[in-house]
């Protein structure tokens, strides 16, 4: 009997599925450029302490973005060519050590951000959620302002980080609010993680 | 013939390689780090599928059995799957942190689009979703040897190991263990041979990146008509899939474990028999369809 040979019997193979499917064949797959557009993150947490028996609370901390962000590093992680945008995705907080009274709130809080040479402005408004206990990262309700002073800090730390420069992204974040009921003791500890988002390209030979 | 098998060679090891290996792994692991446990799951979840049916096809090319008289085969086996415009996209759910202000938001799977795509959130912030690696199909290769005859039952072995080529990222590895045992040997006068088969696989990508396991159940018949030899196989698999990678925002290790899937697994193919040399091609309708092509040498 005729022997069939191997590449007809894959190309009878690949015309039948073509035609049950109409798409490609599977088996033969072809390699070729791909520009690939990933998405990586980072964050960068602020704490914040809550102490004695004024209820109203209040602290301010500074950040350096440059230091607590290696953005040359998350990119070189990732390979990536050619950064495509740098954005803020989002604000999380949570409380990382609970007060001893379980019915501990956190009330009335305005969380600002002020860039070094610029005003205050709101990041958090109206935040309010317990101080009882711990739990995991929520997501805060935010002010256009507070991240349109973020994003522009981005901006600038990619750009200085593009340009081999050192960066001017350093600022303060202050927290004001109550600590609820008033006049007991207060002892909790809480912190906010502002998380980045980033995109870009890398080049990659994949199949088809 | 030569050049096809070249080609078909070399095709499948950069296929294999290219999705799993080297530089595509790093980036995948870059892509997962950005997501929520949640949302690395809807962009993984087409593997699933395709792992599924791309494993488990090309293990059962026969309901013959010898009762007696030992057999040997060694084969080189290729199976491909295509994707359907479905897997293509997924709908994230919002990770801590972010809020969304788009409900009816997709977002590319890993084979989907190349794009990474925008989610606007509250008050001007914006979430990046990883684009995918635009593939139409899925492709995997394995070697897998059967030793027969005994007793009318077989043993089916796959194994292969592949270096990802960086000490960082691990090593590609796949291995199946399973049998076959005869039925035709209990008939009387059978107008087909019939066999009944199991086969329990495990594939794993790097340190965890991707970890699956899939087991199947089948029978085939296949009748002989000289050197061809029809057969059509019945089956059912199971499949269990996980992932682990680092997330970008709390860098802690994410498990994410995906739904334990079955898929009926319907198999329609022909073998040649020459002598010392067998040729299988064969559809299969499973949790995704696919074609398998195999080579085999032995007795």
């Amino acid at each position: 009997m005729k022997q069939l040979h191997s590449a007809g019997l894959l190309t009878a193979l690949c015309a039948v599925f073509l035609t049950l499917t109409g798409s490609s064949c599977p088996l033969i797959p072809d390699i070729e450029e791909k520009v690939i557009e990933l998405a990586v993150g980072g964050s960068t947490t602020v704490a914040f302490e809550a102490r004695g028996i004024i209820n109203e609370k209040g602290q301010v901390e500074c950040f350096d973005l440059a230091d607590s962000l290696d953005l040359a590093q998350i990119l070189e992680d990732a390979d990536i060519d050619s950064v495509t945008g740098i954005a803020l995705a989002g604000v999380a907080y949570r409380v990382t050590r609970a007060d001893p009274n379980p019915e501990r709130t956190i009330s009335n809080t305005t969380v600002l951000i002020r860039r070094d040479g610029g005003s205050d402005v709101p990041l958090l408004v109206n935040f309010e959620d317990t101080a009882g206990e711990t739990y995991d990262f929520r997501t805060a309700t935010l002010d256009p302002a507070g991240v349109a002073v973020v994003n522009a800090m981005l901006e600038d730390l990619l750009d200085a980080v593009q340009n081999n420069q050192p960066a001017n992204v350093s600022g303060c974040v202050t927290w004001m609010g109550q600590s609820l009921p008033p006049s007991e003791d207060t002892n909790f500890d809480w912190e906010i993680r502002i998380d980045v988002t980033i995109s870009g390209t890398i080049t990659l030979d994949l199949p088809s | 013939m030569k050049s096809t098998s070249l080609r078909l060679g070399a095709g499948l090891a950069i296929a294999l390689v290219a999705l799993f290996g080297g530089t595509a792994r790093a980036q995948l692991e870059a892509n997962l780090g950005a997501l929520a446990d949640e949302n690395a799951r809807g962009y993984l979840q087409p593997l699933v599928g395709a792992l599924s049916s791309t494993l488990n096809g090309s293990v059962f090319q026969t309901g013959y059995i010898p009762r007696s008289g030992l057999t040997f085969q060694i084969q080189a086996n290729v199976m491909g799957a295509s994707f359907d415009d479905d897997d293509r996209v997924y709908r994230p759910t919002d990770p801590p942190g972010f809020q969304s202000a788009d409900d009816d938001f997709l977002a590319p799977t890993v084979i989907g689009d190349t794009r990474a795509v925008t989610q606007q959130g509250q008050a001007g912030t914006q979430l990046f979703h990883p684009g995918g690696f635009d593939l139409e199909n899925f492709t995997i290769a394995s070697p897998q040897l059967m030793i027969g005859g005994i007793l009318g039952s077989a043993v089916l072995v796959r194994w292969i190991s592949i270096d990802l080529g960086d000490a960082d990222l691990g090593e590609l590895e796949l291995f199946g263990i399973g049998a076959q045992h005869s039925i035709t040997q209990y008939m009387l006068d059978p107008p087909v041979d019939v066999a009944a088969g199991v086969m329990y696989q495990k594939f794993d990508v790097g340190d965890g990146l991707i970890d699956a396991t899939t087991l199947q159940f089948n029978v085939t018949g296949s009748k002989r008509f000289g050197v061809i030899e029809p057969y059509i196989g019945v089956g059912y698999d199971t499949f269990d899939m996980s992932g682990e990678y680092t997330s970008d925002q709390t860098d802690q290790k994410v498990k994410v474990d995906f739904e334990r899937e079955g898929n009926v697994h319907l198999t329609v193919g022909g073998r040649l028999n020459l002598r010392y040399l067998i040729l299988h091609g064969e559809f299969n309708a499973a949790a995704e369809s696919g074609v398998a092509v195999g080579l085999s040498v032995g007795m």
